[in-house]
């Protein structure tokens, strides 16, 4: 065990941000906790990092932080400092611990090569691209050697398109050195990509923690799969049997991912398509069946409102395991 | 392209050309209506500004000298407060906020009556501290707003974020927060400086003519008939302010570097 937190909570004002947050992390691990906006995901980091105190529960580490083993977090902002420039940003943490001139500028030479700005050295952060801001973020944290690194929502200021090269970024260096990390967003893809273990939190407890498969396959509770990414409900009237390991039920219902489910044109069928929308990866289609309105998220084209349609599951479905989940949503 | 011919025609107007009419009085002391042109020149104002060049610098300098103190000490008390009001919210703050910019909304001759009382019991009066505090007291609203406005222009994380990266609270202040506030205390001090060289009659009533001001020697210049002796001192006057802000420009890009600040 590196760390592990017992039934934390923590309360602004009257409100309940964290309700019993139970976590262990084993060291070298790469885990992040993610869950929608405003769950508790920063106030657990801020936490970890030591600026803020849990109301109750126990942290505990194997070695305590201290200057030489130190928390260092992140921020979703980067927070570089303006007036500093590239190296002196990555110095700092180093000069606050008093490290002699030569060190500093080796150990500082060496983060900037591996995170690929040592060109940028002498520009200031405003000089800087969105990922050179996060690296040398990074970079500054890395530089002391910290025992715990923590990432705060580190894709939110990044454009889609490098999200993902950032997450195999961080993966790698991670690996490479070793650092214990924990991670909070609310980026599911970048999360999958450089997680060893992911937690969902909602609501201010964690509702599941696994390898991004075990979370993938088995979310633990309707309200985590949905955070996860759109769910179909199928009414136990429609009687589809599902395949074996497709799917949850839950209250007589199904639930199947987009990929899962498919409609098929039938003049006969017993859903009549209302209207559709396309998301970019999957199409969001409004049925109306004899016992009420069904939005359906399928990979199906070529259907267009006014279509009689019959739903159906896909054979070549992936496999889930057939955990019944409790609907708490 | 309107607009900027516009701007430049009202800057013209309202600053270029009185300051020409200065230089005008300076050079011509008998220039008057309708005359376009001075008729006949005199050297004797600058004559008389050579002369008393030693008193001229004296004053100048006990101007700059308490300006400038005023403005250290401002930006030192309002630090604490200012950061109070922007990152703290509590009951009765608007109030308190109003009392500490009360000050400013004060006449001069109000506010100093019963400073000048305090500060004789203080045996602050007829000296220079009296002089740097009472303008110190009267002018800290102005840096007490830049100083709360810098505070709130940057996040408070910025400090947390340095604190997490192993510095201690002196470092925090100097290396961090202090380079994020210079632009409103660049903005602060040079109000706090504006109105410390300007005022007349808190220096005149707590220096009792012992503590030397340029304001004090252009005054009975300004009431007399020697409109070119008070034209000259006048432009000399308003030459500090100039200095002034080239110089804080100056000071802000070496101290920033030039940097923006990021969000």
């Amino acid at each position: 065990m590196f760390f592990a937190c017992r039934d934390i909570t923590k309360s602004y004002g009257n409100k309940p941000v964290l309700k019993g947050v139970s976590l262990t992390v084993q060291a070298g691990e790469l885990v992040s906790v993610i869950g929608p906006s405003g769950a508790g995901k920063t106030t657990l980091l801020n936490i970890l990092a030591g600026l803020d105190r849990p109301d109750s529960g126990e942290l505990r580490f194997a070695v305590p932080p201290s200057k030489k083993r130190p928390v260092i977090m992140v921020f979703q902002d980067y927070l570089l400092f303006p007036s500093m420039t590239v190296f002196e940003n990555a110095a700092f943490g180093l000069r606050a611990r008093n490290m002699k001139k030569d060190e500093i500028r080796r150990r500082v030479c060496d983060a900037l090569d591996y995170f690929q700005i040592a060109d940028k050295a002498n520009a200031y952060p405003d000089e800087l691209s969105g990922g050179q801001k996060q690296r040398l973020a990074i970079a500054r944290a890395m530089a002391p050697g910290p025992s715990l690194l923590l990432l705060d929502e580190p894709f939110a200021n990044l454009d889609p398109n490098l999200k993902q090269d950032a997450a195999a970024f961080i993966k790698r260096a991670q690996r490479e050195f070793g650092v214990t990390t924990v991670a909070v967003t609310h980026d599911l893809a970048e999360a999958f990509v450089m997680s060893g273990r992911i937690a969902i939190m909602l609501d201010g407890a964690l509702a599941v923690t696994g390898t991004p498969e075990e979370i993938h396959k088995n979310p633990g509770g309707l309200e985590a799969a949905r955070f996860l990414g759109p769910v179909n409900r199928i009414p136990a009237s429609l009687a589809l049997a599902p395949g074996p390991g497709q799917g949850f039920t839950s209250g007589g219902a199904l639930y199947l991912r987009p990929q899962d489910l498919g409609l098929r044109k039938d003049p006969q069928g017993e859903a009549l398509v209302q209207g559709r929308a396309f998301t970019g990866r999957y199409y969001i289609y409004e049925v109306a069946l004899a016992d009420g309105p069904l939005t359906v998220h399928s990979l199906q084209n070529g259907i267009v409102p006014g279509d009689r349609v019959r739903l159906f599951i896909r054979e070549s479905a992936p496999a889930a395991p057939p955990t019944p989940i409790k609907e708490t949503a | 392209m309107r607009s900027p011919r516009l701007i430049l025609a009202a800057f013209t107007v309202l600053f270029v050309l009185p300051l020409c009419v200065l230089a005008g009085y300076a050079a011509a002391p008998g220039w008057t209506f309708p005359e376009i042109i001075p008729a006949r020149l005199s050297g004797r104002a600058f004559a008389l500004l050579a002369a008393q060049g030693p008193r001229i610098a004296l004053a100048m300098g006990g101007s700059i000298l308490y300006s400038l103190a005023a403005v250290v000490l401002s930006f030192l008390l309002c630090l604490a407060p200012a950061k109070l009001f922007a990152r703290t919210s509590f009951r009765g703050k608007a109030l308190l906020e109003a009392a500490l910019l009360a000050p400013a909304l004060v006449p001069s001759m109000t506010f100093s009556m019963g400073a000048h009382y305090a500060f004789i019991r203080l045996g602050l009066a007829d000296t220079l501290p009296g002089v740097i505090l009472v303008l110190t007291m009267f002018s800290f609203p102005y840096m007490l707003r830049a100083l709360t406005a810098g505070y709130g222009a940057f996040s408070e994380k910025y400090a947390l974020c340095a604190q997490n990266l192993g510095a201690g609270p002196l470092t925090v202040a100097l290396r961090v927060e202090l380079p994020l506030l210079a632009p409103a205390a660049a903005a602060g001090g040079s109000v706090v400086f504006l109105v410390a060289f300007s005022e007349y009659f808190l220096v005149y009533l707590i220096g009792g003519g012992a503590v030397p001001s340029y304001s004090g020697l252009l005054f009975p210049y300004l009431t007399s008939s020697d409109r070119s002796t008070a034209s000259i001192l006048t432009l000399l006057f308003l030459s500090v302010p100039i200095l002034l802000f080239f110089l804080t420009d100056a000071l802000l890009r070496l101290f920033t570097r030039g940097s923006r600040m990021t969000p």
